[in-house]
């Protein structure tokens, strides 16, 4: 689009806001200005004008060893801080290895600006060297993102895309700038290029009506169960969480981003649902007579089948992204708005009701199962994996947990007790393997003083290792777990379960010794066979100075119980591994 | 059943693509799509035609209600909205043939663009129904080729105010 001629630079009391300067020096204007303290990133052809900038900014840039695993730092950085992570890396290949990292970021909601540099505009579309359509590539995976080949679009596109990251549903936005705009110079103009779209689709406030409505039916209800999801961490809202569910004695089942929403130890929580979920608190769900679903999205991870989840309830769903409503479970009223801003007007509204008999119900369930002995796994060679999380809970009660994605990423979530919000970072829709040790490196930057770990398997510690020398790079400390269970696991328990225990590429015959990988990239490295050896590395870990990657052996046998098969009816979850002469 | 939705989007690049790709990701497939500016260049106007139930045609709206480029969607199709839709057609046409063809156009006010030697080209206009019925009475003579435009669509003066004036920003 043609613009205006710029007027002519004065030398009022506005000229430095008016100086003309390159593209690249624009976007590192619009960084700081955007409070960015720390970046992550990798440098490249295309992206080189703005990493020459980068010398004179205020900005502190992590260099990783691969994009993927940059993209999933400013993703820890983002879930641990609540600030926006910003990751740059260059066009074509660089641009490429952004993409599990933005998907990863935008299935759990988490605010991102990626920036990365384009071809020179007169070359675009002639597949020249480093091509990619970028922006093509990833409309399905971002908020939005933007294609800039004029300097002047540079701060309108970055104020936008910071706006957006973190308006309504957070999300990953990314912006493509050609190497001409980043060379060419252009007025920069932070006032002029203030954003608005971003707040074309963030409803307004939730009318008091329905918040009544919303009281009634709670009033209503005998057997009421709070569903907390990401959107209370998100939201900021675990304290008016906490003062809602105590005020209307409701008992809360968290989702698997929502398990560091309401304190662990509080006579009201009833802990993780879904597939890997405590039975008591899936038959919460499917004995309750309202479901309050609280920035949750009823993931087929948490429903199962939908057609028989939570069959006697009525349902209220408080949601900031209007797609969410109805998607996968209808439900009976609707509250589209700020998670924090209705619950602390619901509160006021909502009465307090007598749910004793209710909460013994579901004392008289967990007792059922023997809830203090949870979770169980099969007895079988070495070390039970869940002793060695135990032990972790015990020795690191209020770290940051990063984990990873397979069966000791649910082992994580069932035993750990994450006290506080932004305590438990895992990719949870996406179920990226590789994410955990880089999101913690971006979570340990984010929270310097916070006792981080990873938690990661023998197969997705092997996805990011290379990050084990950003660590040392950047002077880091943080402890790696890995339970080597010699399998990729997960997979191998539905071989057990769902395929008749045929094992099919899940067994990991070869893998490197973890504890040597760490030293070569100057990190300590432990290891345990025996809980005694796990206790004392732990133990050690912590008191060092440096980084420590602890390979705990583990039980290879060992399932995550219990197991909900993947779309069926929550009553039909499998407590132990299916018996030996059992057609599967 | 045939759904009828009026976008109000950015008039920039990018934007169809954006939306093509919210209905392909979910398997909805688009009946006709016509797109241009509005009487402000730098808004653009869809009128999206595609065959969905209850459930996918919500579930479609508001996932093109979330794209940053897009001011407002709306479902017109329960309103009975105002539709006119082009159509090009070349049919086989003799000398003995032509003056039948003639009279078919001249009926429903279609134009005649072209004659040839053994073809004829003519275009009419008006709603899906008339322009299928224009169709059906070309049909005996033998339709060789067709393009069309889909549907435009507007909402009656009683049902609605100006989608575009609901343009905030
Ligand atoms: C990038 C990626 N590839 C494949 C998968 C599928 N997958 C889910 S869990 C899993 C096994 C993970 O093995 P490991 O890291 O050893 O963890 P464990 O389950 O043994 O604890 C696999 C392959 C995935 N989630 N992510
Ligand atoms: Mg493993």
């Amino acid at each position: 689009m043609e613009r205006p001629p710029q007027p002519p630079e004065s030398a009022s009391a506005s000229a430095s806001a008016r100086a003309e300067l390159p593209g690249a020096q624009i976007i590192w204007r619009c960084l700081e200005r955007e409070g960015v303290d720390v970046v992550f990133g990798y440098p490249g052809g295309t992206i080189l004008p703005t990493y020459d900038a980068m010398v004179d900014a205020k900005v502190r840039h992590v260099l990783a060893r691969h994009e993927q695993g940059a993209t999933h730092m400013a993703d820890g950085y983002a879930r641990a801080s609540g600030r926006t992570g910003v990751v740059i890396a260059t066009s074509g290949p660089g641009a490429t290895n952004l993409v599990t990292g933005l998907a990863t970021a935008m299935m759990d909601s988490v605010p991102l600006v990626a920036i990365t540099g384009q071809v020179p505009s007169p070359l675009l579309g002639t597949d020249a060297f480093q091509e990619v359509d970028v922006t093509g590539v990833t409309i399905p995976i971002t908020k939005h993102n933007y294609l800039v080949r004029d300097p002047r679009d540079i701060a309108p596109a970055l104020r936008e895309a910071f706006a957006l990251a973190r308006s309504g549903r957070p999300g990953p936005v990314l912006v493509d700038i050609t190497k001409d705009a980043q060379t060419r110079a252009a007025v920069f103009d932070w006032e002029a290029a203030a954003p608005r779209r971003h707040l074309r689709h963030v409803p307004p406030p939730v009318p008091d009506d329905l918040l009544a409505k919303a009281a009634a039916m709670i009033q209503g209800s005998r057997r009421p169960l709070i569903l907390a999801g990401h959107g209370i961490t998100l939201s900021g809202a675990h304290r008016a969480l906490a003062a809602f569910a105590e005020k209307a004695g409701i008992p809360v089942a968290a989702t698997l981003l929502g398990l560091d929403a309401f304190p662990p130890g509080h006579p009201l929580f009833l802990g993780f649902m879904g597939m890997h979920g405590s039975p008591w608190t899936n038959l919460a769900i499917q004995e309750a007579d309202l479901l309050i679903a609280l920035g949750m999205r009823f993931d087929d991870r948490v429903t199962g089948d939908p057609a028989t989840f939570a069959p006697h309830a009525r349902k209220i769903h408080v949601e900031i992204d209007a797609t969410e409503v109805g998607k996968n479970i209808p439900v009976d009223l609707a509250l589209l708005g700020d998670l924090k801003d209705v619950l602390d007007r619901l509160e006021p509204r909502t009465p307090s009701l007598d749910t004793g008999a209710w909460l013994k119900d579901l004392d008289g369930m967990k007792a059922l199962f023997d809830a203090p002995t949870w979770p169980r796994v099969r007895k079988g060679e070495g070390m039970s994996p869940v002793d060695v999380l135990k032990e972790l809970q015990a020795q690191a009660p209020g770290a940051v947990m990063v984990s990873d994605v397979g069966q000791h990423q649910m082992w994580e979530a069932q035993v750990m007790r994450h006290q506080r919000p932004r305590t438990l970072i895992t990719s949870g829709g996406l179920g990226t393997m590789g994410f955990a040790l880089p999101a913690a490196i971006g979570a340990k930057i984010a929270c310097p003083d916070a006792e981080v770990w990873a938690v990661a398997g023998d197969g997705g510690i092997q996805m990011n290792s290379q990050e084990l020398m950003t660590l040392t790079q950047e002077g880091l400390k943080i402890g790696i777990a890995v339970l080597n269970n010699f399998n990729l696991g997960m997979v191998r328990q539905w071989q057990t379960h769902f395929y008749g225990d045929r094992r099919s590429a899940s067994t990991l015959t070869i893998s490197p010794d973890f504890p040597m990988l760490a030293r070569a990239y100057g990190l300590r490295g432990a290891l345990a066979r025996t809980p005694g050896e796990a206790a004392a590395a732990i133990r050690e870990a912590r008191a060092a100075d440096a980084s420590t990657l602890i390979e705990f052996q583990v039980d290879p046998e060992a399932s995550v119980y219990p197991l909900i098969p993947p779309g069926a009816r929550i009553q039909d979850m499998i407590h132990e591994p299916p018996s030996q002469e059992a057609p599967c | 059943m045939l759904r009828i939705f009026i976008a109000i989007t950015d008039n920039e690049p990018g934007v169809l693509d954006r939306l093509a790709s919210t209905f392909r990701r979910r398997g909805f497939n688009i009946h006709s799509l016509t797109v241009s500016p509005t009487l402000d260049p730098a808004v653009s106007r869809f009128t999206l035609v595609t065959d969905l139930d209850d459930k996918a045609a919500r579930a479609a709206k508001s996932f093109l209600e979330r794209l940053v480029n897009i001011h407002s969607v709306a479902d017109v199709t329960g309103t009975t909205p105002l539709l006119r839709d082009t159509v090009l057609l070349r049919v086989a046409a003799t000398g003995a043939t032509q003056a039948g063809l003639f009279q078919i156009a001249n009926l429903f006010q279609a134009e005649v663009l072209d004659v040839g030697a053994d073809s004829m080209v003519l275009a009419g206009s008006g709603s899906p129904e008339r322009i299928e019925a224009f169709m059906t009475a070309l049909r005996p003579y033998g339709l060789l080729e067709m393009g069309r435009t889909g549907a435009v669509a507007m909402q009656r003066c009683a049902a609605a105010a100006s989608l575009e004036t609901a343009v905030s920003f």
